[in-house]
This record gives structure tokens, sequence and C-alpha cells, in this order.
């Protein structure tokens, strides 16, 4: 029979930090993902309030959700690991999809700004930023999904 | 078997909260005074987004139950566990509640009422919240265990 993980308690609270930012980030990215996916099949005045409302998720909910997740991921490693280098895979899983994701996450902030600007119904702008960025975060959501399975499970 | 069933269960968890603030992200971006979404468009983002809450609401409970029973370590009448099943509830008959407020509003001619019903929603989603967070550190923090 395993043994569940009880851990010290002096991680608990950076872990907290670290999952909740984690949750609402995978939120976001979900909701903007689904109203930049629905806003391709449409046209006019409801594709350019659902790509509006997908950009302005990205910018207000996914930035200091990532921001909250990587402090949180930061202080749980340094307390569970202090200075040791652990060489984990699960923790270099972790790290990879982590700064890989927040590059993906920032190209998708400066798109969603200049998106924002140019979201106008006669604008095909603003609609092909739109897929792009909703194709970035159909791909961040899978990638912390990844992330996700590497943290319950810890694959060595 | 453990990591299989502690997968689903943070995965459910995942679903849970996140659902939540995708729902607040919805609920902000259809508030009366200024609303950003139509009710027409803010249900077509409704509609996945609460059928995440049920899938995140029923695996947490159905994974969580199934886990303390697997493992030797945790009992159901343990004290933190039992109160995460007692929040849970509060957690999905409030949001549940909260969910019926919103469509009110929603589907109410009349600019005030709806604007009341809107708020009503909003104190029902913070309890719903407030409860479903709670879970999230009683899981952590494991009390008593």
């Amino acid at each position: 029979m395993p043994v569940a993980a009880i851990r010290a308690d002096e991680i608990n609270f950076p872990l907290l930090i670290h999952v909740f930012g984690a949750m609402v980030l995978v939120g976001v990215l979900f909701v903007a993902s689904l109203a930049l996916v629905l806003a391709w099949r449409r046209s006019g005045e409801g594709a350019v309030t659902l790509t509006r409302f997908g950009f302005w998720s990205i910018l207000a909910g996914a930035l200091p959700a990532y921001v909250v997740m990587r402090i949180g991921a930061e202080w749980t490693a340094s307390e569970e690991f202090g200075d040791s280098d652990p060489d984990l895979a699960w923790l270099g899983i972790g790290y990879v999809i982590a700064d890989l994701g927040a590059l993906i996450l920032l190209i998708s902030i400066v798109l969603s700004v200049i998106g924002l600007r140019r979201a106008r119904p006669d604008a095909a702008d603003g609609s092909t930023l739109g897929r792009i960025v909703g194709l970035a975060a159909v791909l961040l959501l899978v990638a912390y999904l990844v992330a996700t399975w590497a943290m319950t499970s810890k694959p060595t | 078997m453990y990591d299989f069933l502690l997968l689903v269960h943070v995965l459910s968890a995942f679903a849970l909260l996140g659902a939540t603030a995708a729902l607040w992200a919805i609920v902000l971006a259809t508030r009366p005074a200024r609303p950003l979404l139509s009710p027409v468009t803010a249900a077509l983002l409704l509609r996945p987004t609460t059928i995440v809450v049920i899938v995140g609401t029923l695996g947490t409970l159905v994974f969580g139950v199934w886990l303390a029973i697997y493992l030797d370590e945790y009992q159901l009448w343990d004290g933190w566990i039992v109160a995460s099943l007692v929040l849970w509830l509060v957690g999905t008959i409030t949001g549940e509640r909260s969910g019926r407020e919103y469509n009110a509003a929603g589907t109410t001619g009349d600019p005030v009422d709806a604007s009341r019903l809107w708020k009503r929603g909003n104190v029902l989603s913070v309890i719903s919240t407030v409860a479903v967070v709670a879970v999230l550190v009683l899981m952590i923090y494991k009390p008593g265990a």
C-alpha cells in the first residue's frame, strides 16, 4: 500500500500559492481559448466581442496568475531543496514548461494588446491575431496538463 | 493505482477551481452597469464552463473519497476530510444557487431587478469560491493527518 506524502510545514504555504496560481492560470487560459476559438466561427459584433473578451482575459488574468504560480514554484523549491541541485525529472519538466510557457504567454500578451486596438467588426487583423492567441492559449493549456501530470506523478 | 487516483483527483481540482476562475471572468464581463459580453454571447461561454465545473465537482468528490478509502493512513471520518466534504457541499449548493441568480438576471427585462439578482449571485459566488479555496487549503495542509 503506498504512503501518501505528508510535507514539512514550511512547504505548505508556498505550495498553496503555487497550486492556487496554477489553477487560476489554467482557468483563465481555458476561458480565453474558448472565447477566441468560438470567435473563429462567427463574424460581426459577436466575433469582435468574444475576441476582445479573450484578449482581456489573457491580459488581466493570465499574467498575474502566472506570476503567482512562478513565485510559488520557486519558493516551494527553495524550501524543499535549499541550495542543492536535486536533478529530478519532474522538476525539470516543470521548469521547461514554465519557462517556455512564459515566452508563449509574453508573445500572447503583446499580440492581445495589438489585437485590442484593432478588434473592430470590419478589421481582419483582430481576427487573425485572435486565432494566433487562441492557438497559443490551447497550446499552453495542453502544456500545463503535462506539467500537472509531472508534478503529481513525479516520474523519475 | 495510487498515482492514477491522485492524478485524476488533482486534475478534477484543477477543473473545479480553474472553471471557477473562468466563471468569475465571465461574471465580471457581464456586469449590468457596463457589460462587455451580451447575455447571448455569455451563454456560449457559460455552457462549456459549467460542464467543466460539474466534472471537477464530481471528480474531486469521487476520486477524493476513493483515495481516502484506498490509503491506510487516511479515514473518511478524519476531521480534515469531514470538513472538506462539508465545505465541498457548501461550495456546490451556493455555486448552483448563484448560477440560478445570474440566469434570472440575464432573462429579466427590468435593469434594476437584473442588478439586484446579479449582486445576489455575486454574494453566493463569493461564498462558493471561499468554500472551494478552503477545501484546497485543507487538502494541502491536511491538519491532524
